[in-house]
């Protein structure tokens, strides 16, 4: 996430020749293009009813700039709607997993064209604070944060932490397991033997998080490395993402499946036989909202109105009823909003907090020995 | 004399051209055209005039170059160099390119190339296109083209339900259907069994007399070239070697390759012995035969020569047409092809003359004599003989 | 010449000629355009490949050794990706790779010999269902079709619920054989498309003339084989680019079987934080890099040998009938292909959609509810809708940009210039699709255009942009057999009777390839309709493509449902498709629908048919393919 001058692309030889030639196929592209533009920007407009004022104003500044935001929560949707409504500014989401939105933001680079991006996870925004992406030193003012929410925002504010959910929790078929374990450790007996799956950190954001908590745990990268070592020799399962493991579960390749809680609450709540459990110790995992630096003020005040409303308790409300199997099931951090009824008290859970700061810069180094070893392996 | 021939046409139709209005243009006029792919040259600085109405074939072997020039007359190629006119309209020169579709000229194709999804009337038809009629009008006059190519009846029939020689006679009626005024014909009767194509051939002779039209008609086979034209031109290696009337190309032979393609019995090698101002008799292994020198160049006594023996020139002894020189020959086959026999015979030097003819079988392997008659002995300079 | 005058003058002062640049290159530019009518016009589709499918690939790719050109990094020149990708284990997984892809080839190879033969070469019942059935394979992408598998074969599945369930499948399945012979039947159709013209063509007369010669039947395969070897080959190596830039079977057999493949490599490198996509040009390289090692490979194998044994005028063989024995195996031997490449996905996913898990097999495990969960799914209306239009307008812009390319390759076949497209388009289908979305962002997101006022990066023709690039390769390769098969006299005999080119075309030559170019729009659109990478990377914000509105409907659906889903999206294509070639069927003139079955090449040349037995237009599926299967 190095920031690269304008200048640097204009000042490169190689750019000046790439600029000429796109600049001068572009129109020929516009040409030929010509009927896909107008049929496809109709279907925009028809397409998208929560959305009408924003397809056209995509080109065109209006007193109100279109606010465009980058989202992988379930109730981002409900939560753009709302805001629509109760604001009037047009808002434009782009509802994709974690890592498509990352690698979005980080291939936009110095042009980025987001304004809001919210999503599971505080250790991607540590990484984009010190890439100088993040708009810092804001607070919503229409909410106040519980000491649990109060931890998890950042010395710069750089980022506004919305919730919080458990990064891994350990969710089982209670038809095969009968004895959930209590400790991490458990897992790498011969009882669990090739029935754990987990999500590939790589892939899936909140996994991460988990693997970090872990390494953070045991007291030290090579500590971690050696137990998801021990994991892997002892048969582990790693898939992509919280629905492909969930599903592996569901089909009996594994009787165990280490995701985020939000999902397995959700799957406990459709699927009687399966169960959650937090082993000690389990690591919170901050839903959080980030501001773009970088795009301009207009749409930074409406980033800002963003948050307010999500902090407001209409925008609470919406969070814990948008998506009520999955993500709305939450800890809630803003005082006078309560949780989910499906959700178990916070207190009965061993949580840990873990320093965004000091593992979020560390996930690339991580994950690419997670691969070699554990996937991989 | 061939060639002089070929220039004065060439120079009759320059002054046409440039003269008195009056006159007709030339139905094509080729001026140095030039045709090369790559580094290979295809056409090389070709003159040719075909005039209104007249019947021009283009004879040559395989990879001559006739296709080529066919298909820049068509305007399916651009030639590379040179200039070319149709019926007085520039349609290739420097700078100057137009499509076919401007040409106002029809093609018979050697694939028939008959577009498949269409009726035999809808392709017919769809030559009409550039005659803006109506439709009953382009129905009737395709009708009646069919109906001329012998087809009537068989107007909603699609290619793929016709014989080849039908298909072929679609694609000639929708040649004819427009009338225009120049018509090409690339080896149409190529691909054709062998009693189609001679029917196919004499339909086309006489409608394209008929119409009046122009035509430029390009075949390997010499057969068919003197059938079908008015005047005949031999391709050799991208070059037009001779131009002329078909009599005159068969009679007078620019050279040893327009002989040989224009169909011989066979060849003899000898010494030239005498000459009488007409003919020359020239010593082959101790006899005489006598023949007529080529080329205008009369070779010196005592100079290797190549005798080209046209099949007609070549008589059994016993036929009454036989003349008194003879030489010793033995029979190695007869063929029968109805009218009377073809023989192969090898005469004296062991030269094989093939397609002797005689109304009588003669028995195999039987020794006889032979006459040549020295209208038929076309004589060349032998300039790669060691002797 | 204006420039010359000035060159003369630098002659003067300077010494050799050079005249500038510009003028040289605007010259040749007005040169090129004088010489060829359309010059003109090649040199914009020219461009437009380029900007299309060349500038976005090379944007990607260059960062493998120079990422701080988009900012990705803070080296001009490193080698440094290639030895972290090396370290990540890219050599295994491209090992794993080369080896199902060549796995998949040889099964597809196979596969499509078999069917050409009974195909091309017999008169066994049911020929021309499974060339529809060829169709089908195609339309119905390689995830669905390894998940249809997985739900087969895994403990809460059909085998499992039968009491079939057995270790050993299950391993067999999900691990790398599985990968091969999904890819393999994947790939069938592409082998057979390659394969169907030189079998038909051989035989004939050269079988013939070795049973004549008194060899007995091995000896005509003897004789025949090294004839198909082109064929072969090039069949061959489609399937093998198809395979090794797959993503479907990628990220899920091989991602849940420890079977790194390089594509997941790829992915794993954008996917994670930060998203290295130098790693992942490297990967792309190293997937380029192979193909192009086996386009070599082929090249030499058959080196100067001539394809031409398969000409225009070599007879057609007549297709045997194979008697009652030979007629079962024909069919024993489809229907196998078929009900593993998709009878079996189908009844996977189809089953898994319907059957209620760890319940066994009764009446009452089964359940609509996963369907009629669905019809309270909203909001799938509008991005239905949407990718329907855009979906449909691509396909459209695919076809022509496509058969352009068919026609270039096709009619340039032995030139350099169709043989560069060739190996260009071969290496394209290599690269997956997120490839193309990610270079769509590096290269036309920026700043420089941004500052010039060009706003392409997040907007829809730019998406559409990336969906034909991404569909182009495949079409024209489809459409390459076709466009091969039509002679220019039929074109240069409309010209001469007195149309344009335009019309030339429209009348006298499209109709001829309707049918081809129909299913290869189908095609087009049946793949940009389910499109994921491109969809998600590109879509403008606001804008929901139906796979990317999928996703979001099954992060909050249940299992069951959003296989369901999956089952509703794929016969929402075939809808399509059995609607558009309804409309075929009812709306093209019948010349163009049936000139197949008459065509002189096919059918007896010399056959007399009376008038009663003009083709009727009655249905007959056969027809449907043989614009392509022949």
């Amino acid at each position: 996430m190095r920031k690269v001058k304008v200048q640097s692309f204009a000042a490169s030889p190689a750019f000046k020749l790439a600029g000429t030639a796109l600049a001068l196929g572009t129109a020929l592209t516009a040409c030929s293009s010509g009927s896909t533009t107008k049929a496809a920007s109709s279907a925009t407009t028809a397409s998208s009813p929560s959305t009408t004022a924003s397809a056209t104003a995509a080109t065109t500044p209006a007193a109100k700039v279109p606010l465009v935001v980058y989202a992988a929560e379930g109730y981002d949707s409900a939560e753009v709607k709302a805001f629509q409504a109760a604001t009037g500014i047009p808002t434009k989401l782009e509802d994709h997993s974690t890592g498509t939105l990352l690698a979005k933001i980080q291939a936009e680079g110095s042009n980025p064209q987001w304004g809001i991006f919210w999503s599971d996870g505080d250790g991607a925004y540590a990484a984009l604070d010190k890439a100088g992406m993040l708009l810092k030193g804001f607070e919503p003012n229409t909410g106040t944060l519980n000491s649990l929410g109060q931890k998890e925002v950042p010395a710069d504010k750089s980022y506004i932490p919305t919730g919080l959910t458990v990064a891994g929790a350990l969710v089982y078929n209670s038809k095969v397991v009968t004895t959930p374990p209590t400790s991490w450790s458990d897992l790498t007996t011969a009882a669990w033997k090739g029935k754990v799956g987990m999500n590939n950190p790589a892939v899936s954001g909140p996994t991460y998080s988990f693997v970090a908590g872990m390494l953070n745990q045991l007291g030290g990268v090579t500590q971690g490395e050696q137990y998801f070592s021990a994991l892997a020799a002892n048969g582990l399962h790693v898939y992509a993402t919280n629905k492909v493991t969930l599903t592996a579960l569901l089909q009996g390749q594994i009787s165990a499946a280490i995701v985020q809680n939000s999902a397995g609450i959700g799957f406990e709540y459709k699927y009687p036989q399966i169960k959650v459990a937090y082993p000690s110790q389990v690591t919170a995992l901050p839903g959080v909202i980030g501001i773009d630096d970088k795009v301009s003020a207009a749409e930074q005040a409406e980033a800002k109105q963003f948050a307010d409303f999500v902090y407001s308790p209409a925008g609470q409300q919406v969070m814990l009823t948008g998506d009520p199997h999955g993500d709305s099931l939450f800890f809630p951090i803003v005082n006078g909003t309560s949780q989910h009824k499906l959700v178990p008290p916070l207190s009965s859970i061993p949580i840990q907090f873990i320093d965004p700061y000091k593992w979020g810069p560390l996930e690339g180094t991580v994950n690419q020995w997670f691969t070699a070893h554990v996937v991989n392996g | 004399m061939s060639f002089a021939s070929t220039r004065s046409t060439f120079e009759r139709a320059a002054s046409q051209r440039t003269g008195s209005g009056g006159d007709r243009p030339m139905a094509v006029m080729v001026e140095g055209l030039s045709k090369s792919f790559g580094a290979k040259v295809a056409v090389n600085a070709i003159d040719l005039a075909v005039e209104p109405g007249q019947f021009m074939v283009l004879l040559g072997p395989s990879g001559s170059g006739k296709s080529t020039l066919l298909r820049c007359v068509a305007g399916i190629e651009r030639p590379s160099e040179g200039s070319l006119r149709i019926n007085g309209t520039q349609v290739d020169g420097p700078g100057t390119h137009l499509p076919p579709e401007k040409r106002d000229l029809a093609m018979v194709f050697q694939d028939y190339a008959l577009w498949p999804h269409m009726t035999a009337e809808q392709n017919v038809g769809f030559a009409l296109r550039r005659r803006h009629l109506n439709a009953d009008e382009r129905r009737r006059r395709s009708h009646l083209a069919l109906a001329q190519v012998g087809l009537g009846g068989l107007e909603a029939r699609y290619p793929g339900q016709l014989s080849g020689g039908e298909q072929q006679r679609v694609a000639l009626a929708r040649a004819l259907v427009a009338e225009p005024s120049l018509l090409l014909f690339d080896e149409p009767l190529s691909n054709l069994d062998a009693d189609r194509r001679e029917q196919l051939r004499v339909d086309i002779g006489a409608m394209v007399r008929r119409l009046g039209a122009a035509a430029v008609y390009i075949t390997h086979d010499q057969a068919e070239a003197f059938a079908l034209a008015d005047a005949v031109g031999v391709l050799d290696k991208g070059v037009l070697v001779q131009v002329g009337a078909p009599e005159s190309i068969y009679r007078d032979p620019a050279s040893e390759f327009v002989a040989r393609f224009t169909g011989l019995a066979g060849e003899l090698s000898g010494t030239a012995k005498e000459f009488d101002g007409r003919f020359m008799v020239v010593d082959v292994d101790g006899c005489e035969v006598q023949g007529r020198p080529m080329l205008g160049s009369v070779p010196s006594i005592g100079e290797p020569v190549r005798i080209l023996v046209r099949p007609t020139a070549v008589h059994f002894a016993h036929d009454e047409r036989a003349g008194s020189t003879r030489i010793g020959a033995v029979v190695l086959d007869s063929a029968f092809r109805g009218w009377g026999y073809e023989h192969v015979i090898e005469v004296a030097g062991g030269r094989r003359m093939t397609g002797v003819p005689d109304v009588q079988r003669l028995a195999f392997d039987s020794r006889t004599e032979v006459s040549l008659s020295a209208d038929g002995c076309l004589i060349f300079p032998d300039r790669t003989s060691h002797s | 010449m204006v420039h010359r005058t000035r060159g003369q003058r630098l002659t003067d002062s300077q010494g050799p000629v050079r005249p500038p640049a510009v003028t040289v290159i605007a010259s040749s530019l007005r040169q090129a355009a004088r010489r060829a009518p359309g010059g003109l016009a090649r040199l914009g589709i020219a461009v437009v490949v380029v900007l299309l499918l060349v500038v976005p690939p090379a944007c990607f790719l260059i960062q493998a050794v120079s990422p701080r050109l988009f900012d990705q990094g803070t080296s001009w020149l490193t080698w440094s990706n290639v030895s972290s990708a090396l370290s990540d284990g890219l050599g295994r997984a491209m090992l794993d790779s080369v080896a199902v892809s060549l796995g998949a080839g040889l099964l597809a190879i196979v596969c499509a010999a078999g069917l050409a033969f009974i195909s091309e070469r017999t008169t066994a019942p049911g020929r021309r269902v499974f060339v529809l059935s060829l169709w089908a394979v195609l339309l119905v992408p390689s995830y669905l079709v390894a998940v249809g598998w997985e739900e087969i074969v895994l403990r809460s599945g059909l085998l499992s619920a039968v009491g079939l369930w057995n270790h050993t499948v299950q391993h067999l399945v999900l691990g790398p054989v599985g990968v091969a012979v999904v890819l393999g039947l994947k790939g069938t159709p592409f082998a057979y498309f390659a394969l169907a013209p030189s079998m038909g063509a051989l035989g004939g007369d050269i079988e013939n003339s070795v049973r004549v010669h008194g060899g007995g039947r091995l000896a005509a395969v003897r004789v025949i084989a090294p004839l198909l070897l082109p064929a072969i080959m090039s069949g061959f190596v489609i399937v093998f680019a198809e395979s090794i830039g797959d993503f479907g079977v990628a990220t899920t057999i091989a991602a849940s079987a420890h079977f790194p493949v390089a594509t997941y490599t790829l992915y794993e490198s954008i996917a994670t934080f930060p998203a290295n996509f130098g790693v992942a040009a490297v990967v792309g390289w190293a997937l380029i890099g192979t193909v192009a090692v086996a386009l070599v490979i082929q090249h030499g194998l058959l080196g100067s040998r001539s394809f031409a044994v398969v000409s225009g005028r070599t007879r057609a063989s007549v297709p045997r009938s194979l008697g009652r024995s030979g007629n079962a195996v024909a069919v024993v031997f489809a229907s196998a292909v078929f009900t593993a490449a998709l009878g079996v996905p189908l009844l996977g996913v189809v089953s898994s959609s319907l059957l209620v898990p760890f319940t066994g097999l009764h009446l009452s495990s089964f359940t609509v509810s996963n369907y009629s969960g669905l019809l309270g799914v909203s909001g799938l209306g509008g991005p239905i809708r949407f990718s329907a239009e855009i979906g449909f307008v691509c396909a459209m812009a695919t076809v022509t940009l496509g058969a352009i390319m068919a026609r270039t390759m096709a009619s340039s076949r032995n030139g350099i210039g169709g043989k560069l497209l060739d190996m260009a388009l071969l290496v394209a289908v290599a690269l997956p699709g997120v490839v193309f979305a990610a270079g769509y962002i590096f290269a036309y997101d920026l700043p420089l255009l941004t500052h010039a006022g060009i706003v392409l990066y997040g907007t829809v023709p730019l998406l559409g942009m990336a969906y034909v690039a991404n569909a182009v390769p495949q079409s024209s390769r489809i459409m390459l057999g076709p466009f091969s098969q039509i002679h220019d006299s039929l074109l240069h005999a409309a010209r001469v009777h007195g149309v344009g080119w335009a019309r030339a075309w429209r009348s006298c030559v499209l109709p001829l390839l309707a049918r081809p170019l129909l299913w290869a729009g189908l095609l087009a659109f049946s793949a940009l309709f389910l499109e994921l990478p491109i969809s998600e990377l590109l879509a403008p914000p606001g804008v929901v493509p139906v796979s990317v509105a999928i996703l979001q409907v099954l992060g909050k659906a249940n299992i069951g449902e959003g296989t369901a889903l999956s089952v509703v999206a794929v016969l929402f294509t075939l809808a399509v498709v059995g609607a558009a070639l309804g409309l075929f069927r009812l709306l093209a003139p019948v010349g163009w629908r049936t000139w197949q079955r008459t065509a002189p090449s096919k059918t007896a040349v010399e056959a007399k048919v009376e008038p009663a037995e003009l083709p009727t237009v009655t249905d007959d599926p056969a027809g449907e393919l043989a614009g392509v299967s022949s």
